[in-house]
């Protein structure tokens, strides 16, 4: 369910820039709690940097258009202390991302948990952990 | 008479030597209880490098590969730290804000006004770190007799070494040298590779100010980016539509 409706917010929005912003907010500023996404892509790009970590996605709709997004992390040293390592997602890597959409309906979300295909989960939580 | 002669030819020896030697003699700076040099104290570059390092370049050159003139034209042209980024190192060195230098044995802090950014470094070797980068780099430190020398890696490829975006890749070595050279004043020296960017690895030299004003403090100095892009930052992200 909550994965066909991260797939219809994606479409809805689809006009919509998906930019991650370089400035630091805190999670309520952000993202919203009362819309949680599970969604599976192929990563594009994974930068391990300070403030918080980005996983980059692209997510392909039923209808075959493909959209990317952008999912916010932990920061690079809580990553690094749970074992990540810059390389720990390269490109190509098939995800599946469960977390909380950004307010704005753009094409972000706060990463809470990352399911690879041979069924290892991270959590990828940021300080604020409403899940 | 032959001791005499020698007395009169050691003492004139001496007088002209003397004050030879007192000219060419290096600065002894003072020592920390540890018996390291004491650099200590609330410093300042006072020059244009934060606008344009090549001022403080050995030779006034950047020695660019022409691949890498390339890639600086087609990349951003806001200067990082407009969106409030830390300024990379070496730039954080002369920036136009104060310093201070803070030591403990076995550790030199670096407390910089500038956007309250710091450096613990140990003095103990150690590897650099593996599989993370920052925007101050990864610090390793050691003493060469008077002079702090810090071996700087890690370092993230977006940030600019002046606001004249004079840049690099993500293949940045640095490394910093801190020598005491008066009492008023370190002088510090970078050694700058990066096989991507420059043909080969050059240095750049400037002289760092103590601030002797009795009281003077680092005190806040902070920057915050706005969604909207207005005030002094450039729009990063589109303001949500209504």
């Amino acid at each position: 369910m909550t994965s066909k409706r991260a797939i219809l917010v994606a479409g809805m929005s689809f006009a919509l820039s998906g930019m991650p912003a370089l400035a630091h907010h805190s999670f309520a500023a952000e993202y919203d709690e009362a819309k949680p996404f599970k969604i599976t892509g192929i990563v594009t790009k994974f930068d391990m940097t300070n403030p918080h970590a980005w996983i980059h996605v692209d997510v392909k709709n039923p209808d075959g258009t493909v959209v990317s997004w952008a999912f916010e992390t932990a920061s690079p040293n809580t990553l690094f202390r749970r074992g990540f390592r810059k390389d720990f997602l390269k490109p190509g890597n098939m995800v599946t991302i469960e977390g909380y959409l950004a307010k704005d309906a753009s094409h972000t979300g706060n990463a809470q948990k990352l399911l690879l295909p041979d069924g290892k989960q991270v959590i990828l939580g940021t300080e604020v952990n409403p899940g | 008479m032959g001791t005499r002669y020698l007395a009169i030819a050691a003492v004139l020896t001496a007088g002209w030597l003397l004050p030879a030697v007192a000219q060419n003699a290096p600065y002894k700076a003072p020592r920390t209880s540890d018996g390291k040099p004491d650099l200590q104290g609330i410093w300042m570059a006072r020059n244009a490098a934060a606008f344009d390092v090549s001022e403080v370049a050995e030779g006034g050159v950047i020695p660019y590969l022409p691949e890498a003139l390339e890639r600086e034209q087609k990349g951003p042209r806001v200067d990082p730290i407009a969106h409030c980024a830390m300024p990379g190192v070496p730039r954080i060195t002369y920036m136009p804000f104060p310093f201070q230098i803070m030591q403990r044995p076995g550790y030199v802090v670096f407390l910089y006004e500038y956007l309250h950014d710091h450096r613990v470094v140990q003095t103990t070797p150690r590897e650099h770190l593996d599989g993370i980068d920052f925007w101050l780099g990864d610090s390793v430190a050691r003493w060469e007799g008077d002079t702090l020398v810090l071996d700087v890696t890690n370092l993230r490829q977006e940030t600019w070494l002046d606001s004249s975006r004079h840049t690099h890749s993500d293949a940045l070595h640095v490394v910093e040298r801190y020598t005491r050279t008066g009492p008023n004043t370190i002088t510090y020296e970078a050694t700058i590779e990066d096989p991507k960017t420059y043909s080969r690895p050059w240095k750049i030299r400037l002289p760092l100010h103590l601030i002797s004003e009795p009281g003077f403090e680092l005190r806040e100095q902070e920057c915050i980016e706005g969604d909207d892009g207005r005030a002094i930052h450039p729009p990063y992200r589109p303001a949500p539509k209504s």
